[in-house]
Parts: C-alpha cells; sequence; structure tokens
C-alpha cells in the first residue's frame, strides 16, 4: 500500500466523509469518529481501493460514511442523546476579536437557518456546498433529478436569504 | 476542440462559481454559503482525525497478524497430528479414522447436504473459543453479531432474531456476487470438541463449523468469496464472539 495513495484519497475526500456523517447524526464528536472509522476502513482496504477511478472511491467512502451514520443513529435510538444546539460545538469562552467574532456569529447563523430548511433541501445543501457534491453527484445519491436538485438549490437559497434577513431584523 | 469546449460547458457536473450563473441575492448566498462551509470544515481537525484512524487501522493490522499467525500454528499443529495418528494407525495395521474425531474429514450432519460429496475439502479441526450456555443468549440477543466486521459494507444485511440467523448478499467491488449467511444451531456436531471449528468447501464457497458449547454450534456459509477473504471473516467473527464472552 502506498501511503501517498491514502494521504491523497484523504486530503480530497476526508471533508466529503466528514459532512456526509454529519448530515445524518447531527453531532460533531460523533462525525468526527465516523469520519475516523471510514478511513481506518480505507486504510486497510487500500489495496482494493487504488486500483479503482476516483468517482468509485468517492463513491465508495460516502456509501460507507453514510450506513456508519445510520448504523449510529440506530444503535442509539434507545439512549437520551444530547440535543445539541446547532453551532453549539463552535462556542467559545475566550474573548475574541471583532472579525473572528462576527465570523463565528455569521457562522452561526448560517447553520441555524439551514436547519431551518426542511430535510431534502438541508440534505442538498449540505452535500453541494459542506460535502462539495456536484449536482450530479447529489441526483446520483438522492435519486432526485439533476434539474430538480438546481431548482432546489435556488429555492433553498432563496429560503436561506430570507431567514437571515429576519434573523437580522430581531 | 471546440465541440469538446461546448460539452464542457453544458455538463452538470461542475459546481457553479458564483457570479457566473447566479446573480444578486442568489450570487450573495452562494457566496455566504461556500464561506461558511470553509468556515466550518476548517474548524475540524482533520489531521488529528487522519492519525487516529491510521493508528487504528495499524492496531487491527498487528491484531489480524497475531490472530493469523496464532491459527496458523494451530493449523500446523493440527495438521502434524493428522500426521502423527496416520502413522500410528498405519503402524498398528488400523487403516480408517476412528469417526467422530475431530481429524474426520466427512460432512459433520445434514448442512453438508450440498457439499461436492466426490471431491470434499476439510481442514483439521483447531481451537476457537467457547461461548457458555449462560451468556450465548446474551451474546445473540440480536443477532447482530453473527456478521463479520469486515464483511464489505456494499452487502445488503438481513438478520432473523427468532431463527439467531443473519444473511448478507451484494456483489463486491468488481460486482461479481456475495453471499453470506450465518446461523447458531442447536446440537453437537459427531466431528468437533467444544470450542473447536473447521472449514469445508464446496461449489459456491466455504463452510464454517464451530461448536460454541456442548449444546450449539455456528455456522458459517460464505459464498462468491476466496479462501482468505472468508478466512478473514471467520476469525473476525469468532474473535469478537470469543472476546465478548
Amino acid at each position: 500500500m502506498s501511503t501517498s495513495s491514502f494521504d491523497k484519497i484523504y486530503s480530497d475526500y476526508s471533508r466529503l466523509v466528514y459532512w456526509a456523517a454529519y448530515r445524518v447524526v447531527a453531532q460533531n464528536e460523533t462525525a468526527e469518529d465516523i469520519t475516523q472509522q471510514v478511513f481506518e476502513r480505507a486504510y486497510l482496504n487500500m489495496d482494493k481501493l487504488e486500483p479503482l477511478a476516483d468517482s468509485q472511491i468517492k463513491s465508495w467512502l460516502y456509501r460507507v460514511a453514510t450506513n456508519l451514520a445510520l448504523d449510529h443513529v440506530r444503535h442509539a435510538k434507545h439512549e437520551q442523546l444530547s440535543d445539541e444546539p446547532v453551532g453549539a460545538e463552535i462556542a467559545d469562552t475566550e474573548p475574541l476579536p471583532e472579525e473572528e467574532l462576527l465570523k463565528k456569529k455569521r457562522m452561526e447563523a448560517v447553520r441555524k437557518a439551514i436547519e431551518g430548511l426542511d430535510e431534502t433541501n438541508r440534505t442538498i445543501i449540505t452535500l453541494h456546498y459542506f460535502s462539495e457534491m456536484t449536482v450530479n453527484e447529489i441526483s446520483e445519491k438522492t435519486g432526485i433529478s439533476p434539474g430538480t436538485i438546481k431548482s432546489r438549490l435556488v429555492r433553498a437559497r432563496s429560503l436561506l436569504a430570507d431567514m437571515l434577513k429576519a434573523e437580522a431584523a430581531e | 476542440m471546440k465541440k469538446e469546449r461546448k460539452i464542457e460547458l453544458v455538463t452538470d457536473d461542475f459546481i457553479e462559481p458564483p457570479g457566473e450563473e447566479l446573480n444578486g441575492e442568489q450570487a450573495e448566498i452562494d457566496a455566504l454559503l461556500r464561506a461558511v462551509a470553509d468556515d466550518c470544515s476548517n474548524e475540524i481537525d482533520f489531521e488529528g482525525i487522519k492519525l487516529r484512524a491510521v493508528k487504528a487501522a495499524e492496531a487491527k493490522k498487528a491484531k489480524r497478524g497475531r490472530l493469523r499467525r496464532a491459527l496458523g500454528y494451530g493449523m500446523a499443529a493440527a495438521a502434524s497430528l493428522v500426521v502423527g495418528l496416520f502413522v500410528w494407525q498405519a503402524v498398528k495395521g488400523f487403516s480408517g479414522v476412528p469417526k467422530g474425531s475431530a481429524v474426520d474429514a466427512e460432512v459433520p450432519n445434514q448442512e453438508n447436504s450440498g457439499l461436492t460429496k466426490n471431491d470434499p475439502v476439510a481442514d483439521a479441526a483447531v481451537y476457537v473459543g467457547t461461548v457458555s450456555d449462560d451468556n450465548y443468549k446474551v451474546l445473540f440477543d440480536s443477532a447482530d453479531e453473527l456478521f463479520p466486521e469486515n464483511l464489505p459494507d456494499t452487502m445488503k444485511r438481513e438478520v432473523d432474531t427468532e431463527e439467531l440467523k443473519t444473511m448478507a448478499t451484494g456483489t463486491d467491488m468488481r460486482g461479481s456476487q456475495l453471499d453470506y449467511v450465518c446461523s447458531v444451531k442447536t446440537g453437537k456436531l459427531d466431528n468437533l470438541n467444544v470450542g473447536e471449528a473447521r472449514s469445508e468447501k464446496d461449489s459456491e464457497g466455504y463452510w464454517y463449523y464451530w461448536q460454541i458449547n456442548e449444546d450449539h454450534y455456528l455456522c458459517a456459509h460464505f459464498m462468491g468469496f476466496d479462501r482468505g477473504s472468508a478466512e478473514e471473516m471467520f476469525k473476525s467473527l469468532a474473535n469478537r464472539i470469543a472476546e465478548n464472552r
């Protein structure tokens, strides 16, 4: 196995895997654990992954991440899960410079607005912007046509703009 | 050249750069979402996750290597025993192997009706471990435990809790059919002592039998897998179940 191959796969797809897991579990720490497990499997299966095309590797990683995240949700359904507020993991007790503070506030506001979208729109926005998936890739994963994905993206962006305006006006 | 450029421009397979297709409010939100997605991603310790993943994978590889070596030694010892018994019996003028012993290469029970009878390939039994009567019900309560940890993720899984049976079906990365069936049955196999396991090959794949205690045995059938993969998965399964006692 080539370490540089693993490094490249990790560098190219760790963000995709993390946000694919986060979309299902909605918890920072759990999404990190799942990302670790996915790449642990990738490392152990590098001899099988190396001959594959990039799109196949990407698809495999996404599928494993989603399956592990769904497994986690299934196994945790009887447990009392903490209802982690959106953006809680980025809260900081240290005083921040004004620029950083604005950035944090912007992140929290946008993430809160995304959480306010319905599930389909939230999924499309998360996969497109956070997991950096193309319209065609989202279509493949969700079974929704590329044209519908595009129109939903437009609609979701409009909804987010309205939510953020309303938030700013408060 | 022109044709290629045209195809590239009409394809959906790209992320629209801000300002080219979008304008006004749409472009602003698009840029904001990209910036926030980058900021949020930058907050994640990806380097730490990578180090932990590699460390865990290396530990798992080392553990598998130790288990493989241990089982290899066990197989070698069992093979020596077979040879020793054969020589001893030959010297004594006895040509057969006592039925029901760990070296019996005949099919052990009705589970083997599908085996290629003219060419049975059976390994010598090796000690794997036991599961106590008291704990076995608890251990297999969900039957989820009957899936090897390293079963390919591409396989669709089904669990039959009442029958203590799990099934998985799917294809490998090259599209070849893979099937896996594992169950726990009541009974004592003739040719296995408690804690021992053996494998057999048939036309579809590999069978693994494991007498987990006096009254129950585990049967796993790997179809479409090569011998190495089947063995690794059975070892993983047995190792986890034995560890969980």
